[in-house]
C-alpha cells in the first residue's frame, strides 16, 4: 500500500479514537449532511402523519442506509479471471408499531412484500450522489412499506399470542441510552492502489505453478469501502466508515488415491493499515501451497480415538468452529405453527450452565485494538443499531454468563451489548482466557502421557483445520457443513497433522479424515492449555474473518474418521501444465548422452 | 423445473436487471489467438486420450467460449443509481457426447425425476487474459468434470430405454453436419470514451420524472455490449465472431387510485451508437413514456372480456412469437412430454391462407428496423438459414437445431442458447406476412364493423406489450399469455376511444391462429429478449398489424395496497424551508 493511503487511513483512524469523545447526548446539528438531512425530515413527517385509522403510528423508526465501494479482482494460474468494481447505496427502515413491550417484531410474516416500496423492479438500491430528493423518495417509499407490513405482522403477533401460552415472554424491544457518534466518511483507496494489488493478485497465483498437487487455485484482492449512516427518533444517530483490503488464497489439493482438501487463507490489512509487503504475501501463499501439498503426499491414516493437541491457529479454529460461533441470540420467529419455528435451542437455555471447563473464560471484545502489539481486527464502535461496542464476559471460569446480544431482549439477557451487526446478533474479538497453561513441552508431555493411558500407540496434534471457505471448493465437499440444525458442533478437516509415536515421541505428518462432530458436552475435555495465547485471523464459511485470540488446547477425546472413506477419482488425464513440464524434462533427460 | 420450462419473450430490460457487477478490464492484450490454441490443443489431447477412457465412447466434444463486454449506467429523479459499470467476463460452455449419434448421453429421460440430463453443458470461468497454461488448467478441469457426468448420464439413458416403450419418434440424438471454418476480425467497443456523455444524459432523462409526482418509481438506463464468441469442436469447427448491442430504455410504474401497480416501459436499440436517435428523440421518449403512464393510472380498470380485437405490428409480433414460434422448434416434436401441437401437421393447413411465416436469422433489418435475432452461425457453429415456415396458410417445416426429429435430419441454424445453456432449436428473427394487407384505418374499420356483427359494446386494441409466455408441456395447460402494456377500447357507437388497465390476453394456439381475419400493411418489429430451455437469447418478431375475432382477456394481478399514506415529499410542504430540486443540479 502506498504511504499516502496509509497516512490517509491512520487520520481515518485516529479522528475516529478521538471521536469516541464525543458520544453523547443526542444533538441535530452534528455532521449533517445531504443524507442525514433527507432521513430526518421524513423522520419528522412520519412522527405526526405516519397513521392509518384504528392503528397507532410508528413507536420506533430507523433508517440505516449503506454505502459500498467495492473493487476486486481475482486471477489463477499467474491469469487475471475477473476484476469488479462498483458502488451502490441500499436503505433499509426498521419501523415497529405497537410498544417497547409488545410490537410487530419477532414475527413469521405472512405479509408478501415487494422490495422496498417501489415496486417490482425497484429493490432497495437508491442513488449513490448526494440528491437529497432522489434520496428523501426513497426513504419515503421504505417507509411507507415498512409501516404497512408491520401493522399487518403486529396484529398477526397479537392474534398468535391469542392462542399460544408462552412463559417468561421478554419485552420485544430494549430502551437503551441514545448516542450520536459521527465518524467521517471513509474516503475510497486510490485507484492505482489497487490496481497494484488486482496485478500483485495475479503475481501471486502464478506461484501455485509450482506445485503440480493442488488442482485447482485463485487468488483474490478485495478492496471494500463502506459508510454507514444510521438514524432513529429516539436520538441515535451514527455514521460508520470502515476500509477492508485483504487478499484471500483459495485452493484445492488431491492426493494420488483421489482424496481431496480446499483450504483458503486469508491476508488482511488492520485497520488504518496496509497490507504486508508483496514478498510477505508470497512467502504466506508459499507455505500454504506447501502445507497443502505435503498433506497430499502424507501418508493415510487409520481411524482415532483419543487425544488431540490443537496447536496456535488450529486451537483458535477449534474454538471459533465450535462454541466460538454459537456465542450469540439467534433470531426466533413466532409462528401460526409452531412446529416451523426454529428447533434448534439457542445457547441461551445453556446460561449459568458449565460449558466449558472451569479453566476457560471466553471474552467478547469489538473494543480492543491490539494484542501484545498486534493489531486487531473485527473491532468497532458502535453496532448497527447504533449501540456502542461493549466488552462481555460470555464464559466466566467455564460457565456461560450471557451471549453477544442488540435490541430483541431474551428472557435472560434484558439488554443490548451492542453486538448487532448486518442484520443479527455476532460476536467480534474472541478472547480465550485459561488459568491452566503449561508450556509447549508440558503440553506434549500430556498428551503423550493421556495416550499411554489409553492404550494407544500414537496420538496426534493438529496444526492446522481446513477454512471452511475454502474446504467448500472440494467437489465432493457436503453442504451440512454450514447447516447449525442439530446440537452438534462441526469442526473443518485437519489440513497439517502430525502422528506421534508414543514411545519414542518421533512426529510423522499423516493425512486424515474428518473430525466426527463434538457434542456441547465435549468441550469439558478440554485438559489443558498452552502459554502460547496469541491472535490468529479466523475465517468463517463466508469468508468474514475476524481475530480470535487463544492458546494451544489439549482436548481429551476426539474421534477422526479415515481419510478415504468416500473419494472423487483423480482426474483421468493429467493437469496439461505439469504434463508438459515432466515430458519437457524427460524429453531433456533422454537427450543427454 | 416448471420455470425452465416456460418459454418467454421479455423485453431486454430484465436481462439486463440481472446482470452482474462484474467490472472493468481495461488493458488485456488482444490476441486470441492464444485462446484458440489452448481451446484447440485441450480438444485435441481430451478427444485421443478419452475416447475410449469411460464406458462409453467419446464421440462429440465441443467449446463454446463467450467473452462479454458491458457498459451500463442507471439514473432515477436526476440522480445516478448504478454508476458507469464496466464489466468484462469470460465464460467456457462444453457440448460433450459419449455413445453414438442415434442414441447419447443428452437422450431425453422419460418420466425422470432427476430433472432430465438435458443440460449437459456446464458453464465455467475462464481467464480473461489469454495465458495459454491457465486457460488449458480450468479446459482441462472443466472437461474432467463433465466427462464424469455425461458417463453416468448415458448410463441413466440406457437404462430410462430399456424400462420404457418405444418412442413415437426415434430419430437420432445429434446429426452429422459439415464442419465450419469463419473468422470475423474483431470489433472494437469503446463505451468509456461515452461514459460522462452518458452519465449526464441519464441523469438529464432521469430528471423528467420529476414533472411528474404520481409517477412512483422509475428509470432510465443506457447500457452497451459486446459479445465475442469462439466456437471450437473435434469435428474442426472453428468459429469467431462477435456481436455488438447499445440501448437505452425507460421503465415507469405509477399506482392506481385502488392499489394497481400499473408499469410502462419504452426503449431503443441497435448495432452501433449512431442507430440509437439524438438526445432530443430521447427526450422526447420519456416524456411521452411519462404522459402515457399518468394516463394509464387514471384509466378504469379493464373486465374480462371475449371479443373482436386488433393486435398492433408489435403485439401481433409477439403474438405469433408465443402461439406459434415456440411451439415449431424441433426438439419439441419427438418430446414425448410436450404437446407437439404441430408435430404432425406438416403439409397441413394450420393458418389462413393469407399469411406466411419465416424465420431468417441471415436478416440484419427489416426496413429501417435493426433486427435482433441476427447471426451468421449458430451456437452448434452451423450456418444461420432462411427457413419458410408456413407457406400461405401451410405447415412446411421446422426450427431445427442438431438434435433430428422424424422427417427433419439436420439442423437449419437455430441452435441457440445463452452462457450455461445447451442449444436447442430457438426463434431468431420471425417474420409473419400477408399477402394481403390493407391500411391501418381500414383494419380499424373492419373490428367496429366486426364488433357490431357480433353484438358487442366494443373491441379492443392492443398497442404495446411487455411480452408473454407460453407453456408448451402436456403436464400443464398448454396456453399463452401476452401482457399488455398499453390497451384501448373502441366502441361501436362512435364514442371516443378510452385507455383500459389491468387486463392480460390468454388464449390457446390452435383456435387462436384460426381467428384471424385479416392484417395490415403497416408491419413492425418488437426487439426482445426470449428465455426458455437453453436460456436467453436475442430473437425479433415481425408482423403487421393483425384483426382477430375472438380475444380473451382476464384480470391481470393487482396489487393490494394502499397507495402511499404520505404525498410524495416534493409536493408535500416542504419541511426546513427546502425548495424542490427541479430538473438536474
Amino acid at each position: 500500500m502506498t504511504q499516502k493511503l496509509k497516512q490517509s487511513l491512520l487520520i481515518v483512524e485516529s479522528v475516529v479514537l478521538g471521536l469516541l469523545l464525543l458520544v453523547g447526548p443526542p444533538a441535530q446539528a452534528q455532521g449533517d449532511d445531504t443524507i442525514f438531512s433527507a432521513m430526518n425530515d421524513e423522520l419528522a413527517r412520519c412522527k405526526t402523519r405516519l397513521k392509518i385509522q384504528g392503528h397507532d403510528s410508528p413507536y420506533y423508526v430507523s433508517y440505516a442506509i449503506e454505502e459500498e465501494q467495492y473493487l476486486g479482482g481475482g486471477a489463477s494460474f499467474g491469469a487475471l479471471r475477473h476484476r469488479n468494481e462498483y458502488k451502490t447505496r441500499s436503505i433499509k427502515a426498521d419501523v415497529r408499531v405497537g410498544s417497547y413491550e409488545l410490537d410487530n417484531s419477532g414475527v413469521m410474516s405472512n405479509a408478501f412484500s415487494i422490495g422496498s416500496g417501489k415496486g417490482f423492479f425497484g429493490g432497495n438500491q437508491i442513488p449513490i450522489e448526494d440528491d437529497y430528493y432522489a434520496i428523501r423518495r426513497n426513504i419515503w417509499l421504505c417507509t411507507d412499506q415498512a409501516y404497512k407490513k408491520a401493522i399487518e405482522d403486529l396484529e398477526s403477533k397479537k392474534a398468535i399470542l391469542k392462542n399460544q401460552v408462552i412463559q417468561d415472554r421478554p419485552p420485544d424491544f430494549s430502551r437503551e441510552t441514545p448516542i450520536v457518534h459521527v465518524e467521517p466518511v471513509s474516503k475510497p483507496v486510490p485507484a492505482e492502489e489497487r490496481s497494484l494489488w488486482v496485478e500483485n493478485a495475479r503475481k501471486l497465483s502464478a506461484i501455485f505453478k509450482k506445485f503440480p498437487h493442488i488442482k485447482s487455485s485463485s487468488v483474490d484482492f478485495h478492496c471494500n469501502v463502506s459508510n454507514r449512516w444510521f438514524l432513529n427518533n429516539e436520538g441515535f444517530k451514527s455514521r460508520k466508515g470502515t476500509t477492508d483490503v485483504h487478499l484471500s488464497i483459495e485452493a484445492v489439493a488431491q492426493a494420488d488415491d483421489g482424496m481431496a482438501i480446499g483450504d483458503a487463507t486469508f491476508i488482511v490489512a488492520p485497520p488504518g493499515g496496509a497490507l504486508p509487503p508483496y514478498e510477505k504475501c508470497a512467502a504466506q501463499l508459499e507455505q500454504f501451497a506447501t502445507r497443502l501439498s505435503n498433506w497430499a503426499s502424507a501418508p493415510l491414516a487409520d481411524k482415532y480415538e483419543g487425544p488431540v493437541l490443537f496447536e496456535k491457529e488450529a486451537a483458535a479454529q477449534f474454538i471459533q468452529s465450535s462454541i466460538g460461533e454459537r456465542l450469540k441470540v439467534d433470531k426466533k420467529e413466532l409462528s401460526e405453527t409452531p412446529q416451523f419455528e426454529e428447533a434448534r435451542q439457542g445457547m441461551e437455555s445453556r446460561i449459568n450452565k458449565k460449558v466449558l471447563p472451569r479453566f476457560l473464560s471466553v471474552i467478547d471484545d469489538p473494543t480492543v485494538r491490539e494484542y501484545k502489539g498486534e493489531k486487531l481486527f473485527g473491532w468497532y464502535n458502535v453496532d448497527d443499531q447504533g449501540v456502542p461496542a461493549q466488552r462481555v464476559v460470555l464464559v466466566e471460569k467455564g460457565i456461560l454468563k450471557t451471549l453477544c446480544s442488540g435490541r430483541s431482549p431474551l428472557a435472560q439477557i434484558k439488554k443490548s451489548n451492542g453486538h448487532y451487526i448486518g442484520s443479527n446478533c455476532a460476536t467480534s474479538i474472541l478472547l480465550v482466557e485459561s488459568d491452566n497453561q503449561v508450556d509447549a513441552a508440558e503440553l506434549r508431555k500430556r498428551l503423550i502421557e493421556e495416550g499411554k493411558e489409553e492404550g494407544l500407540k500414537f496420538v496426534y496434534i493438529i496444526r492446522r483445520l481446513a477454512s471452511p471457505a475454502g474446504q467448500a471448493q472440494t467437489d465432493l465437499f457436503y453442504s451440512s457443513f454450514s447447516s447449525s440444525d442439530d446440537e452438534r458442533y462441526r469442526l473443518p478437516s485437519p489440513v497439517e497433522t502430525y502422528q506421534i509415536d508414543v514411545a519414542t515421541g518421533k512426529e510423522t505428518p499423516v493425512r486424515v479424515g474428518a473430525i466426527i462432530p463434538l457434542y456441547y458436552k465435549d468441550l469439558r475435555q478440554i485438559d489443558a492449555t498452552g502459554n502460547d495465547t496469541a491472535p490468529h485471523i479466523i475465517s468463517d464459511f463466508m469468508r468474514h474473518t475476524a481475530h480470535v485470540i487463544s492458546p494451544s488446547l489439549l482436548v481429551k477425546e476426539i474421534e477422526i474418521e479415515k481419510g478415504d472413506s468416500r473419494v472423487e477419482k483423480p482426474p483421468v488425464l493429467k493437469h496439461p501444465y505439469f504434463e508438459s513440464i515432466s515430458v519437457s524434462s524427460s524429453k531433456r533427460k533422454q537427450s543427454r548422452p | 423445473m416448471v420455470s425452465q420450462r416456460v418459454a418467454a419473450l421479455l423485453t431486454g430490460f430484465i436481462l439486463i436487471c440481472q446482470s452482474a457487477a462484474f467490472a472493468s478490464l481495461t488493458a488485456t492484450e488482444d490476441d486470441d489467438n492464444i485462446l484458440v490454441r489452448a481451446m484447440k490443443a485441450e480438444l485435441d489431447r481430451s478427444m485421443t486420450k478419452l475416447k475410449n477412457a469411460g464406458d462409453a465412447p467419446l464421440y462429440f466434444l465441443g467449446y463454446r467460449v463467450v467473452d462479454s463486454d458491458g457498459f451500463s449506467v442507471s439514473g432515477e429523479y436526476g440522480a445516478i443509481t448504478d454508476p458507469p459499470w464496466q464489466t468484462r467476463t469470460r465464460y467456457l460452455d462444453l457440448d460433450m457426447r459419449v455413445g453414438s449419434l442415434q442414441c447419447d448421453n443428452t437422450h431425453k429421460l422419460r418420466e425422470d425425476s432427476s430433472g432430465g440430463n438435458f443440460s449437459y453443458a456446464t458453464s465455467c470461468v475462464l481467464p480473461l487474459q489469454n495465458d495459454e497454461d491457465a486457460i488449458r488448467a480450468e479446459l482441462w478441469l472443466s472437461t474432467d468434470r463433465l466427462f464424469r457426468k455425461v458417463q453416468q448420464s448415458y448410463a441413466k439413458v440406457k437404462a430410462n430405454r430399456d424400462v420404457k416403450v418405444e418412442e413415437e419418434d426415434n430419430s437420432d440424438d445429434f446429426s452429422l453436419e459439415k464442419s465450419q471454418v469463419y473468422s470475423e476480425p474483431p470489433v472494437a467497443f469503446e463505451p468509456g470514451g461515452d461514459s460522462e456523455i452518458w452519465e449526464k444524459r441519464v441523469k438529464k432523462l432521469s430528471a423528467i420524472f420529476k414533472d411528474y409526482p404520481n409517477i412512483h418509481n422509475s428509470s432510465v438506463t443506457f447500457s452497451a455490449s459486446r459479445l465475442k464468441r469462439y466456437i471450437a469442436n473435434s469435428e474442426g469447427t472453428l468459429i469467431k465472431d462477435s456481436t455488438l448491442e447499445y440501448r437505452v430504455f425507460s421503465t415507469a410504474e405509477a399506482i392506481a387510485d385502488d392499489g394497481m401497480r400499473v408499469f410502462l416501459y419504452d426503449g431503443v436499440e441497435g448495432t452501433t451508437l449512431a442507430d440509437l436517435p439524438d438526445e432530443a428523440k430521447l427526450e422526447d421518449m420519456v416524456k411521452n413514456l411519462a404522459e402515457t403512464i399518468v394516463k394509464i393510472r387514471q384509466a378504469p380498470p379493464a373486465e374480462p372480456y371475449a371479443g373482436p380485437a386488433i393486435l398492433k405490428a408489435r403485439s401481433a409480433g409477439v403474438f405469433f412469437h408465443e402461439i406459434f414460434g415456440h411451439r415449431i422448434e424441433g426438439h419439441r416434436q419427438k418430446d414425448e412430454e410436450e404437446g407437439r401441437t404441430f408435430a404432425k401437421k406438416v403439409g397441413q393447413r394450420i393458418m389462413p391462407s393469407f399469411i406466411s411465416v419465416i424465420d431468417d436469422p441471415t436478416l440484419k433489418r427489416l426496413g429501417a428496423k435493426p433486427l435482433n435475432g441476427f447471426y451468421k452461425y449458430d451456437d452448434e457453429g452451423v450456418p444461420a438459414q432462411r427457413v419458410v415456415l408456413v407457406d400461405n396458410g401451410t405447415l412446411r417445416n421446422f426450427l431445427m437445431a442438431r438434435s433430428p426429429v422424424f422427417g427433419f435430419s439436420s439442423s437449419n441454424g437455430h441452435g441457440r442458447c445463452s452462457i450455461g445453456h445447451a442449444p436447442c432449436a430457438r426463434q431468431g428473427n420471425l417474420i409473419v406476412q400477408s399477402s394481403s394487407g390493407v391500411p391501418f384505418a381500414e383494419l380499424r374499420r373492419q373490428l367496429i364493423e366486426e364488433v357490431k356483427r357480433q353484438g358487442k359494446p366494443y373491441g379492443l386494441i392492443f398497442d404495446e406489450v411487455a411480452g408473454g409466455f407460453t407453456m408448451t408441456q402436456t403436464f400443464m395447460p398448454q396456453v399463452f399469455k401476452l401482457m399488455p402494456l398499453k390497451v384501448t377500447r373502441v366502441y361501436a357507437d362512435g364514442r371516443p376511444d378510452e385507455l383500459v388497465r389491468g387486463v392480460d390476453l390468454v388464449g390457446t394456439p390452435l383456435a387462436s391462429l384460426e381467428c384471424i381475419m385479416s392484417a395490415s400493411n403497416d408491419t413492425d418489429t418488437f426487439n426482445g429478449t426470449c428465455g426458455a430451455e437453453s436460456g436467453w437469447v436475442p430473437v425479433s418478431a415481425s408482423a403487421p398489424s393483425l384483426l382477430v375475432k375472438t380475444i380473451e382477456v382476464e384480470r391481470s394481478y393487482k396489487d393490494q395496497d394502499k397507495p402511499p399514506i404520505l404525498p410524495d415529499p416534493s409536493i408535500d410542504g416542504l419541511p426546513r424551508g427546502k425548495s424542490v430540486p427541479r430538473g438536474p443540479r
